[in-house]
């Protein structure tokens, strides 16, 4: 269509280039975790899944999992209660402060992930809760509303306050407007947004590291351990379930809203 | 609609407002009061309001060489990464429909794939049988394989690796809406590609590669476990100071590192938001 001359040939080149350098780790990664050597090489005489079968009796791994996946999915449904609650009251409520209460809502996601770590343990020591699953939980709850804020705060946009109003003219209640014309509206969002806020639960280490103990120890810990220690390529093999995990959780996502909107939002 | 109606809807709308209470209620105990507490025990000393800790930090020199290089390393990631994410977002924003969505996703995925999968990923390729070592052979760059892990390359490539998913969306999310016009405009006016990628595409695009910038920089400035991957001790960072301070049991550290690491990455994501605004405004 349009002459591009050098400069649209450099330009494409770089944005392959960076695809490329985006990804390639993540290949090699899938690579060496189906290789049968156990020098972290790539698969050169046949494929295995010896590592995979390696994880069965890997008792602290499946502990770690179960650990993440509990504290995941509990925070991120708290932190869609909690969001939505959020984003409909600055949508449709009137109330003095609605900015800052937006603010406080998203601001978490500002913050270092080592501080709010830091910050919930001091706090949680001054105040003698000593419990590592309630601390996760809370960290990870505390990181999870921003996403869901976040999805549902672009869902609400396209979403006229008037509509309640319109709907309570045709003689909806308040509440059932609210639930029967707004919610339908908003299920792609919050699970978009959980999706989101699972993955940063799931995949946390910033405040975990401060909060989990020995016995209760997300993936994300154990992984460092494994990696600090110099696994076998097991640990290949664990990432690359974490890599096919997310992205069927975003092709889901994709699905439920459209990535695209979530990027150009 | 009746009077009646009318002030059920108000009292609908009051009712919606308390809809805030819990959250806000959960973020100011879980959120709020915790970093009250870390600002406490960082300036709170012996019953007053002081900055001794602050002095005692910065009197030592690997303190000031560990904020130095929180600084630096945090900085020249997000440039790079901004640079490099550039070209990326505005391909995704003039790619056709389904090549467009493709892009989007595979973007996508290593924004959300967990960093210590990336960062043990950086290690496989650098490690001294890896692609880039049988590479640098195969060139005859060098003779035998080179240590790259645990070297300064081995930490910035590995960042910028790890960080430059966020600089990429941001430049397509400014692109995908504006300057499809303005590019048009300017090939058909007999602009050279080259003339209208920096005076139209670059300045269109300029908000979104400055908040790509931030969102590295505030990533980079608080990293642990690329650095400690990476590289471990040999090139300390806050982030790592501040656990070091923990594991410690040293409690005031830790809160003098993290409020130290919070105001670097608040400074560096400000003075980046001025410099976009001040940009955009007309000369």
């Amino acid at each position: 269509m349009r002459r591009k001359g050098i400069t649209g040939i450099v330009m494409a080149g770089l944005a392959a280039a960076a695809l490329i350098f985006m990804l390639a780790p993540l290949a090699l990664v899938v690579a060496v975790s189906l290789s049968p050597t156990i020098g972290f090489d790539l698969p050169k005489n046949g494929l295995s899944l010896r590592w995979y079968f390696a994880l069965g009796p890997l008792d602290e791994f499946w502990r770690a999992l179960g650990v993440s996946l509990r504290v995941a999915g509990i925070a991120t449904v708290s932190a869609v209660v909690l969001g939505t609650l959020a984003a409909l009251a600055i949508h449709f409520g009137r109330f003095r402060g609605a900015e800052v209460v937006r603010l406080l809502v998203l601001s978490p996601l500002m913050l270092p992930g080592i501080v709010k770590g830091i910050a919930l343990l001091q706090a949680a020591r001054l105040f003698g809760v000593m419990d590592s699953f309630a601390l996760l939980l809370i960290g990870h709850t505390v990181l999870a509303i921003p996403f869901v804020m976040r999805t549902l705060t672009a869902s609400l946009s396209g979403i006229d306050p008037a509509i309640v109003d319109a709907a309570r003219t045709l003689g909806f209640s308040y509440p059932g407007a609210m639930l029967r014309i707004v919610a339908p509206n908003l299920l792609p969002g919050m699970f978009t947004g959980a999706v989101f806020g699972f993955l940063s639960s799931f995949d946390n280490y910033s405040i975990s590291l401060f909060v989990a103990s020995v016995r209760v120890r997300p993936l994300p810990i154990q992984m460092i351990q494994y990696l600090d220690e110099g696994a076998d390529p097991s640990i290949a093999a664990i990432s690359t379930a974490l890599i096919v995990l997310t992205a069927i959780l975003l092709l889901l996502a994709d699905r439920a809203v459209g990535l695209k909107r979530v990027a150009a939002g | 609609m009746g009077g009646e109606a009318r002030r059920l809807d108000s009292f609908g709308r009051a009712a919606v407002s308390l809809f805030a209470v819990p959250p806000v209620v959960f973020l100011i105990f879980a959120f709020v009061v915790p970093l009250c507490v870390v600002l406490g025990a960082a300036f709170l000393d012996g019953g007053g309001v002081s900055v001794s800790r602050y002095i005692a930090f910065f009197a030592q020199e690997g303190n000031r060489t560990m904020v130095l290089n929180t600084f630096v390393y945090g900085v020249v990631t997000a440039l790079v990464c901004a640079a490099l994410g550039f070209p990326l977002g505005y391909a995704i924003a003039r790619a056709g429909r389904r090549m467009q969505v493709t892009l989007i996703v595979l973007t996508f995925l290593p924004l959300c794939t967990s960093i210590i999968v990336k960062a043990f990923a950086i290690t496989l390729i650098l490690k001294s049988n890896g692609p880039v070592n049988a590479l640098l052979l195969m060139l005859g760059v060098v003779d035998e394989p080179v240590r790259l892990i645990f070297t300064r390359t081995a930490l910035f490539v590995g960042s910028m690796n790890a960080f430059l998913p966020f600089a990429v969306l941001p430049v397509f999310a400014v692109l995908a809406e504006r300057g499809r016009d303005l590019e048009e405009a300017a090939a058909s006016l007999g602009c050279s590609p080259a003339f209208t990628l920096f005076h139209v595409v670059i300045p269109t695009a300029f908000p979104g590669i400055v908040a790509g910038f931030s969102i590295v920089a505030a990533q980079a400035i608080s990293a642990y476990v690329v650095p400690t991957l990476l590289i471990g001790d040999r090139f300390r960072v806050l982030a790592r100071g501040a656990y070091d301070s923990y594991v410690l049991n040293d409690r005031a550290g830790a809160a003098v590192a993290a409020t130290i690491l919070l105001a670097l990455s608040l400074a560096v994501v400000v003075c980046a938001n001025r410099l976009s605004r001040r940009a955009e405004r007309p000369a």
